[in-house]
């Protein structure tokens, strides 16, 4: 009963101090749910528990039914604590649980030891039964080949093959102005996955982001702010690099006119200006207004021929892009400077003309 | 207890007890040496298991193979001479945990069965509120009986640990009660410990003990408490008169977690203790001098205790449980009338709803399961009567085994078949005990031999495997690959996530629309308020299964208060095992057992006002609280 009483206040005093789930934790408190209480109703309820000098072992109780009692009545106790606990307004707190249990434990028991001082007869241990090296040795075979097929079991499921799944939402953003949203991804998949999102609205392209890269378990967001210049819907599509022009997910909300039709959208991705400076000389200027990095490609044609094609450059959200072209040209007239983004190199983004003079024969190599 | 006249060679021990027999009696014998064949047959369980999850069909050899090497070996060891009640409460353990382990093989990382799920919301809720009786829409009647969710929370709470690894932690202590219990009681009224050994398994043989009696759900700790219950008030009679008070009180405080706990348990247990106090009083009309304690004043507790709790407090059971009684015994009237029509027509054994068919080995089991029992009953019966005339609970045992062929016939008809099922488990109390005092009284008196122990462990183990194969569809015996409205089998990790992902997003307690499989995650991991039936709200098969939505629809939609409709697009790729959306509609019925068309999943694409909110590819979240606003 003494070692009762400080396993209740063991377990009262670990859980005041707090802190995550671990094994120590679990072994020192549990037993105040499960055993303790129990085992001091029944020390109150017997008082000689744990067995009786003289009364035959069918009018006593064994081992097992105590240990059923000690079970089911620290089950029955932490019940009906439990409904006692919900009448206070603090409900299941941890202290509540602690206070209630230990204090059941700590007034069952001082009932036992009142009842043992006056009890007529005397309390005994039993003889300690002794247990055979290779039985011990058995049992404990046993309990290797149970946990090892726990361990299989653990592992097997969690090795279990699922097929992988990227998840993309969006949700209204905390923000007091219109059309604004918040865009996830997430990569379910067992391998890093190189994703691109896109969002238009029936006539519209509204928002576009770079190709971004996620490793398995990693989450890609953005708060957007849509410009929108005819309510409707706005569709948010997720492209794969596997497959780069197939939408592998798609999302749509709602979004209302925030913009004047004549108006030019708010978010305008990028700009292109071509400055002459004589002599076919030309400084072109690429910014991205866009709210994420950009990449981007140059091309200038000129009677069917290709003047000039720049590499694929990386503009970041905010920053312009200058670089200066000289070009060698058969023949005086316009050429045309087209602009592409990475996401459709098919199709021209912005076209700036401007004009050019030969300098360069024109027949020869 | 003079009146019980069991020879020493029927209680299992010779004549003259041999050195070597007194021996056993008082130490553990053969169970150190069981246990290892027994942890054998779980780690079998666990490989089977195991390369289910990779897909291969020859795993679930290796659950029966693991199944029959746990059982055999153990029953035979129980018909065997010389059992000490140590050694038979030990192998009866071994064995009862080793079920429970097999049970946990099955879905080691989480609470999967639906039962579980719904449980799973209420053990939530007490953690979410820190309060009771707060609503659960999975299981309205959950809240409140909320015994197993109080222990598994303060054990959550005090100790950090998740709910999960709490009811692991508690569903194995209930284990432990269920054996110790039931050993107990049996042994209590046989004083033989191969009667309360034999009893014991086969009780195990039940077709809910292998998952249905080790899953977070009420019932696992309603029906051991009900064995403690019954238990001490037969110990009662056996002790000495000073010890009859503390016992009553622990009998009361016993009865205090089943009425709080499981309504279907407090109700079985208010009948057993009215017709064994009933029996006690008709006994000692003809046999006075039968004395001991009463068990009137227990009878009249647990009658006002159940009927004070669900008038007062679970006012919902009456509501939850009153119509399905009522469609079981309508059902039933109808099949013995021939007037079978619609639902409760006459069901097809062995196969599912979704038309799977179990395999013909596992029907030829099943079917001499029953016959096994069948033949005996009549025997065991006979015997009770004989050696246990003037012990009352014996005779109501006896009385009780009775009615197992009555719950054969509820899983002749559809609308029952449930109730059929789901009471094996308080039906094979009394058949354990008749079917285990049958077969040691009649066939093993004490003439050991090696023919008739074997003979009497294929019988056992036919009844065991018997059992376990009709606890549900074959394909839900081992976990797998996804399979479409299967229960644990559909609770996958992109359903997970998409559940996982309301909770965060959107928040908990938003009304929302799915099938069923889909409701049970939403609603418990998702804490969200899944649209049902049962638990008042609009039919959504209304909407899930017309061909558009139609003004009407939508309005129906808004008036339900609908706020999200979660589609899973496997539904129209994969046969549905079982229903997939929860309603009355007569529509759904012509889709039964095989896959939605696409058309009725795209028409929430449509509406201007619905917004796609979440896409993991197999399903969509919708955003409908706008739909039929102004319809």
């Amino acid at each position: 009963l003494l070692l009762v009483a400080v396993g209740a206040v063991t377990a009262v005093v670990i859980v005041m101090l707090g802190g995550g789930a671990s094994v120590v934790r679990v072994l020192m408190v549990l037993p105040l749910v499960l055993v303790l209480p129990g085992y001091a109703f029944a020390a109150a309820m017997f008082p000689s528990f744990e067995g009786v000098r003289g009364v035959p072992e069918e009018a006593s109780l064994t081992i097992s039914e105590r240990t059923l009692i000690v079970l089911s009545m620290s089950i029955a106790a932490t019940v009906v604590l439990g409904f006692l606990i919900n009448l206070n307004p603090g409900g299941f707190a941890a202290r509540s649980w602690a206070y209630a249990l230990s204090g059941f434990v700590l007034v069952c028991d001082g009932v036992a030891v009142i009842r043992r001082l006056r009890s007529p007869v005397r309390v005994h241990r039993r003889h300690r039964r002794y247990v055979a090296r290779k039985q011990v040795l058995l049992s404990v075979l046993a309990l290797g080949i149970v946990a090892s097929a726990v361990v299989i079991g653990e592992v097997g499921a969690q090795q279990q093959p699922y097929p992988g799944f990227t998840e993309m939402w969006i949700l209204p953003a905390q923000s007091t102005l219109s059309n604004s949203f918040t865009v996830g991804v997430v990569n379910q998949q067992a391998s890093p996955q190189v994703y691109m999102v896109r969002i238009h609205s029936r006539h519209h392209m509204l928002y576009h982001s770079t190709w971004f890269t996620l490793v398995p378990r990693a989450t890609w967001t953005r708060s957007l702010h849509l410009g929108v210049r005819r309510a409707g819907r706005a569709y948010v599509t997720l492209y794969r690099s596997q497959a780069p022009h197939k939408p592998y997910r798609t999302v749509f909300v709602h979004v209302v006119r925030n913009l004047s039709k004549t108006a030019r959208p708010a978010i305008q991705p990028a700009t292109l200006s071509v400055e002459s400076r004589g002599a076919n000389n030309f400084t072109m200027r690429v910014a991205n207004r866009g709210t994420s990095s950009q990449t981007y490609l140059v091309v200038i044609r000129a009677h069917h021929h290709r003047l000039y094609h720049s590499p694929l450059f990386t503009v970041q959200s905010g920053g312009i892009r200058t670089f200066e072209v000289h070009l060698r040209v058969r023949h005086t007239g316009s050429a045309r400077v087209r602009l592409y983004r990475s996401q459709s190199l098919h199709k021209p983004y912005k076209t700036v003309f401007v004009k050019v003079v030969q300098n360069k024969p024109a027949h020869g190599p | 207890v003079s009146d019980v006249s069991l020879t020493r060679q029927e209680r299992g021990v010779s004549a003259r007890p041999a050195p070597h027999a007194v021996a056993a009696a008082t130490t553990w014998g053969w169970l150190p040496l069981l246990s290892v064949t027994a942890a054998c047959g779980v780690f079998l369980v666990s490989v089977g298991d195991t390369e289910a999850r990779m897909g291969q069909p020859w795993a679930e050899a290796f659950l029966w193979i693991g199944l029959v090497v746990l059982f055999a070996p153990v029953a035979a060891r129980l018909m065997w001479h010389g059992l000490g009640r140590n050694e038979g409460l030990g192998l009866t353990l071994i064995l009862g945990v080793g079920l429970y382990l097999t049970k946990f093989l099955h879905s080691p990382l989480g609470f999967t069965f639906p039962d579980e799920l719904m449980h799973v919301r209420t053990a939530e809720d007490i953690l979410l509120h820190r309060h009771l009786l707060f609503p659960n829409p999975l299981l309205p009647v959950s809240p409140y009986y909320p015994a197993l969710e109080i222990v598994t929370t303060s054990i959550a709470t005090l100790t950090g640990s998740s709910i999960f690894i709490s009811g692991l932690i508690v569903l194995a202590v209930l284990r432990v009660i269920l054996v110790f219990s039931l050993y107990g009681l049996l042994h209590e009224i046989s004083r033989s410990p191969r009667i309360a050994g034999m009893g014991v398994v086969l009780y195990m043989a039940n077709s809910n003990f292998l998952s249905f009696s080790s899953i977070f759900a009420y019932e696992s700790l309603g029906i051991p408490f009900m064995f403690t219950v019954l238990f001490i008030l037969v110990k009662r009679e056996s002790m000495a008169a000073r010890y009859r008070f503390s016992l009553a009180a622990i009998a009361l405080s016993a009865m205090v977690v089943i009425i709080t706990g499981h309504h279907v348990s407090a109700l079985a247990l208010l009948l057993l203790l009215v017709t064994w106090a009933a029996v006690r009083g008709v006994i000692r009309l003809f046999h006075t001098h039968v004395r001991g304690p009463s068990v009137m004043p227990f009878a009249l507790a647990s009658l006002i205790g159940t009927t004070a709790y669900i008038l007062v407090v679970a006012h919902l059971t009456i509501g939850y449980l009153a119509p399905q009684l009522r469609g079981a015994i309508t059902a039933l009237m109808s099949l013995i009338a021939r007037e079978q029509n619609g639902n409760n027509s006459t069901r097809q054994l062995f196969h599912s709803s979704g038309g799977l068919v179990a395999p013909a080995w596992e029907r030829g089991v099943a079917i001499a399961a029953v016959l096994c029992i069948l033949v005996v009953l009549p025997i065991g019966v006979w015997q009770v009567y004989k050696r246990y005339s003037l012990r009352p609970l014996a005779i109501v045992l006896g009385l009780a085994a009775l009615l197992y062929p009555c719950t054969l016939a509820l899983r002749l008809v559809g609308a029952s078949w449930q109730i059929g099922n789901r009471s094996s488990e308080f039906v094979f109390l009394p058949l354990c005990f008749v079917l285990g005092s049958g077969i040691v009284l009649l066939w093993l008196p004490g003439r050991f031999t090696f023919v008739r122990t074997l003979t009497a462990m294929l019988w056992a183990s036919i009844i065991f495997i018997g059992g376990a194969v009709t606890s549900g569809p074959h394909v839900l015996h081992m976990p797998g690959p996804y399979l479409q409205s299967a229960d644990e089998r559909s609770v996958v990790p992109n359903s997970i996530a998409a559940a996982s992902w309301m909770r965060v997003a959107v928040g908990s307690g938003n009304v929302v629309a799915s099938d069923w499989s889909n409701n049970l995650l939403l609603g418990s991991m998702g804490q969200q308020e899944p649209a049902l039936t049962s638990n008042g709200s609009i039919d959504t098969s209304y909407f899930f299964f017309a061909a558009t939505l139609s003004s009407f629809q939508k309005h129906y939609m808004h008036t339900g208060r609908i706020h999200y409709i979660v589609i899973d697009n496997r539904l129209s790729t994969y046969v549905p095992l079982g229903t997939t959306f929860q309603g009355y509609n007569t529509v759904g019925e012509k889709y039964a057992g095989r896959p939605v068309p696409k058309r009725l999943l795209r028409k929430f694409t449509l509406p201007r006002r619905s917004e796609r909110l979440y896409d993991n590819g197999d399903l969509y979240i919708y955003d409908v609280s706008r739909v039929g606003r102004t319809s």
